[in-house]
């Protein structure tokens, strides 16, 4: 039998991705006539206030930005989490800009990827609208990541040098069930 | 105090924050001879602004003291927390800590959410009680009677909040399975994790029976896995 060689897809798009612990909230994004007041209330909120997101690849860098920002969540559980992918594009089409900030995951390839979005509650709004709209042209902005995917995340942190996984993410790993 | 007006006020003071727990602490003053001395949240903010680490230390001084109430000193403190990042974010949470005051956190988190949005209010009050152990375990009850839907963000915290009995936080996630809010209910099948596999199956009979079709199918898919 011929031997299947496996050929890893790579997507080599660069995307600033909003993290949401809220395992369905995803799913308003996907259904017609949401309200944008309803849609901004948890990634963006009304205060205009700088958000963090993570700059990252699409695809193993991002579930791994993911599985570290849900170490942020201190849970001792598993649970689906998405995240909004916005593109630098976007945000140069609202005059939002962003900003190189340092994450907290204690995962430290990361937390160089962290950035602040930074606008008013305007710019917030007209994000909102223009990623719903991208959505409903079927683009994929959408990511959602599983225990499964999760968990093997936790699993590499876990093998990774002191230099890349701080003592307090280390001890956040082991509460979850490995 | 509003979180806006926090971000907002700017006027530093005479004489600053830092200065006064320099005094207070090389002298022999107790919160006794000190309760005419009162802190307010504009000297906080100001001397945040010119020092932020020095002044959540001697807040945190003045805490200890008595001279602001643990639960002001949390308000100030639990906004920043929101838009620090990196070291300073690392602070305040220990500084949040350090102040315990769980139902102060939750209040604030809750109410600020409300009028502002953005989950990241709720996800850090859930780790801070998460990490504030079984001190935390009251207050994460009266939220679970409140019926809220924010409820959603802490049923993780609730199911694996270390150093409280089992048999109390079955009853408080046993109790969220009647929620109106869907979301809350979804949030149970992952918190069974948390739990021992009898008290998981328990949990997940209940919610097998749901009116939700979607959570019921997965409560079952969840026991068939456990029981296989």
């Amino acid at each position: 039998m011929p031997e299947r060689i496996y050929q890893a897809t790579i997507d080599v798009r660069m995307v600033l991705i909003r993290v949401m612990s809220n395992r369905n909230d995803h799913t308003k994004w996907l259904r017609p006539g949401q309200p944008v007041t309803d849609l901004m209330r948890n990634p963006f909120g009304y205060a205009g206030e700088p958000i963090s997101v993570y700059s990252v690849m699409v695809g193993s860098q991002e579930t791994r930005a993911i599985a570290a920002h849900y170490l942020t969540l201190n849970r001792s559980s598993y649970d689906t989490v998405w995240a909004l992918r916005i593109e630098l594009q976007d945000l140069e089409h609202i005059g939002m800009s962003v900003q190189a900030t340092p994450g907290n995951t204690g995962v430290a390839d990361i937390d160089t990827q962290h950035r602040d979005l930074i606008g008013n509650q305007r710019m917030f709004e007209l994000l909102t609208e223009h990623l719903y709209d991208r959505i409903r042209h079927g683009e994929d902005r959408l990511r959602v990541v599983g225990h499964a995917q999760l968990q093997h995340q936790i699993q590499d942190f876990l093998h990774a040098e002191s230099s890349v996984l701080s003592e307090d993410a280390r001890t956040r790993c082991l509460r979850l069930p490995q | 105090m509003a979180e806006a007006s926090l971000a907002q006020a700017s006027s530093p003071t005479a004489d600053s924050l830092t200065d006064w727990g320099r005094e207070y602490r090389g002298s022999s003053a107790t919160p006794g001879t000190l309760a005419a001395e009162r802190i307010t949240d504009r000297d906080f903010v100001a001397e945040f602004q010119l020092r932020p680490s020095t002044a959540v230390e001697t807040l945190l001084l003045f805490a200890d003291l008595g001279l602001v109430s643990k639960r002001d000193a949390t308000q100030w403190v639990f906004p920043l927390l929101i838009q620090a990042r990196g070291e300073t974010r690392r602070q305040f949470y220990k500084a949040l800590l350090t102040l315990g005051e769980p139902k102060a956190l939750l209040d604030f988190a809750l109410s600020a959410y409300e009028k502002y949005g953005n989950e990241d209010r709720l996800t850090l009050a859930a780790s801070l009680l998460m990490d504030l152990g079984a001190h935390a375990f009251p207050s994460l009850r009266i939220l679970a009677r409140s019926n809220r839907p924010e409820c959603a963000w802490f049923v993780p915290t609730i199911a694996g909040l270390p150093d409280v009995k089992l048999q109390n936080r079955i009853e408080v996630l046993i109790s969220l399975v009647k929620s109106p809010h869907i979301a809350v209910r979804q949030s149970l099948l992952g918190a069974t994790q948390a739990l021992p596999s009898s008290e998981a199956i328990s949990l997940l009979h209940l919610l097998s029976q749901d009116s939700n079709e979607e959570i019921a199918e997965e409560a079952r898919e969840y026991l068939g896995n456990i029981e296989a």
